[in-house]
């Protein structure tokens, strides 16, 4: 008797845990993965050690340069980004004294035929 | 003045530490990452692979390197990581192929694995960022949003290069991600899309909206930096709790019914749910972290499937006690409901483990009592008059060994076999039957009286009782198809045997002294009455005639009879006939229906006239049932 209920208890146990991961595994189909993600999102959004409104200000290295609509306002043209106004930027970021600069400018290849003057 | 593209290759050149981004393409033979221009990338420092794994929606993840035919190149961050702290990202990409994971430090084990599969033949087109889930250090940034807080320092284009040059603290030392701030293409949804934040002096701030892509890989690099990243759990420490929470509201179902399960089920999700933040914001432990070596915060418990596997643990365990052992249950009742009370039946079916229905051997308490005058009632009653007087007479013993929480073994006719400590437990048994017995004595003078009052003429009846304690076997005595739950030993005959010994001495509760001895004497009013060795068993028994509670009132006569037998039994006990013989006299004269005094009376005038031998071991040997 005890015996048969604790081997009931067992596969229950077991069962649930299968069913659980299975459901998680399912997918777009069941959306346990995507509500499990929709938690994390709650756990980043809520909590201080997450949500750092102001870190740059408190000693993050990154320092983030946009070509924003007020950049943007001053080129001529912007595709591709005018690399001379890129050229400038990097210049005064790096004679300022900056450790590693990223561009996040994707440059595919040449526009101004080579030796060309502007 | 130089063309653009020379003018941004010298710049380039002259700053030597700007790295450079490459999307990846896929083709045919698999993903390949498309560089920039040469003339770029020889005065670049790095180029790095600026692709995110692809999201539906929510942007979560970002990567660590990236396939690029049989190579492995770094992700944008990982590239800018690498320069920023002086590593030789080609020989950690190297390793990281051989070694089959990304070392970086702080990364968590399950995170940051590079496939083997890519690197063998026909791993054609398989997709090839090595992802991982961003810890987002905050909201999005954008210099031009006022009142939102964003997360990093960000300047707008217009106006860095004045900044830089007036305040270069601003950069010195820092890492610049330059990117759009203002493109529809390049911007994307993260956890903080909608989230509306508390601002101290707005009253209704925006929700924040869009992340550009820019600030996405400075998230992925201020985890590097922090080496703090996301730390799943893994599929082993995720079973492990899965079966944890699963057992413990399985468990407190099968343990304590469907009830309390569902208090326990609902108390497991919230816990799993404080403790999904626990785990995150490290601020609280309740072992969990520690106790699966994880580290000490940004652990991601999955809150939803620990839950579902709380509630589907719930659900299949209440599933199965109500079908399963609801079965037993109904066998349980069918089995046992007409010789135990419903409360009984009902706590056997909750714990039938307890229960050994193939026959035990036990301490039993037995009761067997039987009608006096009832055979003399019945040839002068209407058949169908003497049965429901009969009916009524036995439902109302019964109900009174069932509210005593005794088990009802069988009817003989008019007579009641019962006993208690079996199929449960019942630890004073002795005491529950001798109360019984005085119960049913109580109850038998008011039946008498409610059938007087029916009929003027109605006979009296008298219930008499004999009851013994001894260890029995006990169990389902019967056919397959036929059985009853019975008690057999000599304990049981000898408690048959008790009951119509009362005639001998005109009593009508006789308990043995085992009973007694099981019992707390200090309950009942009694009086010894002999010692007797009943037919077909040598061993002599001292019998006892139980009168009443403690508490309950006797006739002032009968009170005054029992004093005097009492002195009287003592005066015989020394072989003093005359002077017993006077007591049970006196006991007689102050209440004539005192059987037992009468019968010590006879008995000692007996011995006057012809004493008993010397070696008279006071035993009264029955020869009758």
């Amino acid at each position: 008797m005890v015996r048969t209920r604790l081997l009931a208890l067992a596969f229950i146990v077991v069962a649930s845990a299968g069913v659980a991961v299975l459901l998680r595994a399912g997918g777009g189909l069941t959306g346990v993965d995507q509500l499990e993600r929709r938690t994390l999102d709650w756990r980043q959004t809520t909590t201080m050690e997450s949500f750092q409104p102001g870190r740059g200000q408190r000693g993050s290295e990154i320092v983030l340069l946009l070509f924003d609509s007020l950049t943007v306002a001053d080129w001529p043209y912007l595709s591709p980004f005018p690399r001379a106004a890129l050229a400038e930027l990097v210049d005064a970021v790096a004679a300022a004294g900056a450790r590693t600069i990223g561009l996040d400018v994707y440059l595919d290849r040449r526009y101004d035929p080579p030796g060309s003057r502007r | 003045m130089k063309a653009g593209d020379e003018a941004l290759h010298d710049a380039l050149r002259r700053a030597g530490n700007v790295i450079l981004v490459a999307p990846v393409e896929a083709t045919d033979s698999g993903p390949v990452l498309r560089p920039p221009d040469p003339y770029f990338t020889d005065v670049a420092a790095d180029v790095g692979a600026a692709d995110l794994p692809s999201a539906f929606e929510t942007y979560r993840q970002g990567a660590l390197a990236v396939r690029s035919g049989l190579r492995l190149e770094p992700s944008f961050a990982l590239a800018l990581f690498a320069h920023a702290r002086g590593l030789d990202v080609d020989s950690l990409l190297e390793q990281a192929r051989r070694w089959q994971r990304v070392p970086l430090p702080g990364l968590p084990p399950e995170i940051g694995r590079v496939p083997s599969s890519w690197w063998e033949q026909g791993a054609g087109r398989a997709s090839g960022i090595v992802p991982f889930t961003i810890r987002y250090a905050g909201p999005p940034t954008d210099p031009l949003a006022g009142g939102l807080p964003g997360t990093f320092q960000a300047f707008s284009g217009s106006t860095a290069a004045i900044t830089a040059m007036l305040s270069p603290e601003f950069f010195r030392d820092r890492i610049v991600l330059m990117g759009t701030g203002f493109h529809d293409s390049d911007k994307f949804r993260t956890p903080f899309y909608g989230y509306v934040p508390r601002v101290e002096g707005v009253s209704n701030p925006e929700p924040y909206t869009w992340m550009y892509g820019v600030e996405i890989h400075a998230n992925a690099l201020q985890n590097m930096l922090d080496g703090e990243y996301v730390r799943p759990l893994g599929p082993g420490r995720e079973l492990l709790l899965l079966l944890l929470a699963a057992l413990v509201t399985a468990g407190v179902v099968f343990w304590r019914g469907a009830t309390w399960g569902a208090t326990a089920t609902v108390l497991m999700v919230l816990f799993i749910l404080a403790e999904g933040f626990w785990t995150w914001s490290g601020q609280v432990f309740l072992g969990v972290g520690p106790t699966l070596s994880l580290g000490s915060r940004f652990v991601w418990l999955p809150i939803v499937t620990l839950s579902l596997a709380a509630v589907i643990a719930y659900v299949g365990s209440v599933a199965y006690v109500s079908v399963v052992e609801g079965r037993e249950k109904r066998f349980i009742k069918s089995a046992f409901g007409k010789y135990v009370s419903p409360e009984v039946v009902a706590e056997i079916a909750e714990h039938p483990e307890a229960l050994q229905l193939g026959g035990q051997k036990r301490p039993l308490s037995l009761l067997f009592s039987d009608l006096a005058g009832f055979t003399t009632l019945s040839e002068k009653m209407d058949p169908q008059e003497l049965l429901s007087r009969l009916n009524e007479y036995l439902s109302e013993m019964t109900q009174i060994v069932m509210d005593e929480g005794g088990t009802l073994d069988k009817y003989i006719g008019d007579a009641i076999m019962a006993f208690w400590n079996a199929p449960k437990d019942v630890e004073d048994h002795a005491d529950r039957a001798l109360r019984t017995a005085i119960l049913m004595q109580r109850r038998m003078g008011e039946l008498n009286e409610h059938w007087r009052r029916a009929d003027p003429n109605s006979t009296d009846l008298v219930v008499r009782i004999g009851i013994n304690t001894g260890t029995v076997v006990v169990g389902n005595v019967g056919g397959e198809d036929r059985f009853d739950y019975s008690a057999i030993g000599d304990a049981v005959n000898l408690a048959a045997r008790l009951e119509p010994a009362n005639k001998t001495y005109d009593t009508l509760v006789m308990a043995s002294e085992y009973t007694l001895a099981a019992a707390d004497w200090t309950r009942y009013r009694v009086r010894e009455l002999d010692l007797i060795a009943v037919k077909g068993k040598e061993q002599p028994v001292t019998v006892y005639e139980v009168l009443e509670l403690a508490d309950g009132v006797l006739d002032p006569r009968r009170e005054e009879a029992v004093r005097l037998y009492d002195s009287g039994l003592d005066a015989y006990k020394h072989r003093d006939w005359e002077l017993a013989a006077q007591y049970f006299r006196a006991a007689t004269e102050a209440d004539p229906s005192d059987g037992p005094s009468r019968v010590y009376l006879a008995r000692c005038l007996e011995y006057m006239a012809d004493p008993p031998p010397a070696d008279w071991d006071f035993v009264v040997r029955r020869t009758t049932k």
